[in-house]
């Protein structure tokens, strides 16, 4: 039987529908969805008008960038519809005074408010922030339609250059992609390898910082986030430092040691198991740019042993010797690949699932290691881009992410938690990390 | 384990790309390796295929991004180190 589905549509990858199920997840515990801010930090001033007429060029041509999910009629796979009368996209300009802290507040706010209203098809926002002829560009984009990697590159649309030349990018994105309905022994056998890995995984405890959430909506609280930036002399040493620690292109794998080292260090007299859940973008190179839309991510967990006296070294150790073994196997690509069955259920269904794995806890915490940006582009709309960072949201449980990613030869480091983990629960943390960063980073290159 | 000639490491890591990333594009001495279609995990699978394929320790053999600019690069740091492996 040929099982239906239409050419000419996006059909959303099990990838897609587990980014859906979290945005599902986080709008019945917390009342807003799954999404990210980037925070692009400008030279200059930005002119709104230039800005709302790219938008609204896009607006017009791009209206995959406004639509919501459908399904076939036989309700088998869901896909994207995009809308056929797009409006222009939400841009609000906010004029900022002498308080510095203005700015945190602000970006806090927007961290824990939807995207435009929240209920229509609004999935990505535009913020500029004025201060002192410097202004701030912040994209809010929804995980539904944009990943990390892909919000990088959508900023090339708004580079200083003709729109007949931002047309041509657009009509290099893919906009169609088929249902995916064939190898489904290969699928069904990574659905095998993954799920006995995660069962695996969730035979023991691991530590948790919020405890599971109940039926009742919107119980969990607001996330708040603290932002450090690492100058370029000191990224590169950073960089440096972990490849003679950790080895060649092992610098996610040094950063998470840190990480959770500077976590335990608030834990010193336990014995605990912590488990981290870190994506991995799957775009190949030189062909991001096609994938920019929708979610091209797998995921590596990591199940990590703390006892006390152990020190970071003993925890990279476990790291690489767990990352070695993922890559291996392709762990990942894997995962991605098996989550494609889950596309026939519907959203609610899944989301009871993810309350399942390690007794509701997910996870105990969210980390991602971006590297460099995937953009080129380093102006938007002629004024020069000085800094970019991520302001994700994180689902809680676990209620806690880490976050680094590198621009214009600076290492910045985002962490975000749940408010209703309390300054006790994790000691020091993230200032600690901090810290021990800032060491790195001062070292001088001949120690 | 037998010493490979010299064509045989450029041609297990030929074939190894080739299927791995599905990339079908021409492959010179001076082409990049991070042009060669893969993904954010790639150079550290194809560590990883190699470290197993000719028994060396590759993370922590101290490799300079110069021994990786290229797939040339790449093919005389792993004979090089196939060498110094089999002179202790």
């Amino acid at each position: 039987m040929r099982l239906p589905y239409r050419k000419g549509r996006y059909y959303l990858s099990g990838a897609d529908w587990l980014i859906g199920v979290l945005d599902d997840y986080m709008r019945v515990s917390s009342g807003v969805g799954n999404h990210s801010s980037l925070v692009i930090e400008l030279g200059g001033s930005l002119s709104a008008n230039l800005l709302a007429a790219r938008l609204n060029l896009l607006a017009q041509h791009f209206p995959e960038l406004q639509g919501w999910v459908s399904r076939d009629w036989l309700n088998l796979c869901p896909y994207w519809q995009f809308s056929k009368k797009p409006c222009a996209f939400p841009l609000e300009i906010f004029e900022l005074g002498e308080d510095s802290n203005e700015k945190e507040l602000l970006l806090s706010g927007f961290l824990n408010s939807p995207i435009g209203s929240g209920k229509g098809n609004e999935h990505l926002s535009f913020r500029i922030l004025r201060y002192s002829g410097r202004d701030c560009l912040l994209l809010s984009f929804d995980h539904r339609l944009l990943d990390a990697r892909g919000a990088e590159l959508f900023l090339e649309f708004l580079a200083d250059i003709p729109d007949d030349e931002v047309l041509e990018r657009v009509a290099g994105v893919k906009r169609t992609d088929g249902a995916e309905l064939r190898n489904w022994r290969e699928r069904f056998s990574a659905g095998r390898d993954v799920q006995r890995r995660l069962m695996a995984l969730s035979r023991d405890s691991c530590h948790g910082f919020v405890a599971p959430v109940t039926n009742r909506r919107g119980t969990v609280g607001r996330l708040s986030y603290r932002t450090d930036h690492f100058p370029c002399a000191a990224a590169s040493r950073i960089s440096l430092t972990g490849e003679k620690t950790a080895g060649y292109m092992m610098e996610m794998p040094y950063l998470l040691s840190l990480t959770v080292s500077s976590l335990y260090a608030g834990m010193p007299d336990k014995d605990c198991r912590l488990l981290v859940a870190v994506p991995v973008d799957l775009r190949a190179t030189g062909r991001e740019r096609e994938k920019l839309l929708f979610n091209h991510v797998g995921f590596l967990f990591f199940s990590l042993r703390l006892s006390p006296g152990i020190g970071s070294g003993e925890i990279l150790d476990q790291i690489r010797a767990q990352y070695i073994e993922q890559v291996q196997m392709d762990f990942p690509r894997r995962f991605f690949e098996a989550l494609y069955p889950g596309r026939i259920f519907p959203l609610s269904f899944l989301r009871q699932l993810l309350k399942l794995p390690v007794k509701g806890r997910m996870a105990t915490l969210f980390f991602a290691s971006l590297g460099d940006l995937s953009t080129s582009s380093r102006e938007i709309l002629g004024v020069p881009v000085e800094r970019i960072w991520h302001l994700p949201r994180v689902p809680s449980p676990p209620g806690l992410a880490v976050l680094f990613n590198r621009s214009c030869g600076e290492l910045h480091l985002t962490t975000v938690r749940d408010e209703s983990i309390g300054e006790r629960n994790l000691a020091d943390f993230p200032g600690l990390l901090v810290r021990e960063l800032e060491d790195i980073g001062n070292v001088s290159s001949d120690a | 384990m037998d010493k490979p000639g010299s064509n045989a490491v450029r041609d297990k890591l030929l074939v190894y790309i080739r299927e791995m990333n599905d990339y079908d594009g021409e492959i010179e001495d001076d082409t990049e390796i991070l042009k060669l279609g893969m993904d954010s995990l790639g150079l550290v699978k194809l560590f990883v295929f190699i470290e197993q394929e000719f028994g060396l320790a590759l993370i922590n053999a101290g490799l300079t991004r110069n021994e990786l600019a290229s797939f040339g690069a790449l093919v005389t740091a792993v004979e090089n180190r196939i060498e110094e492996a089999g002179n202790r």
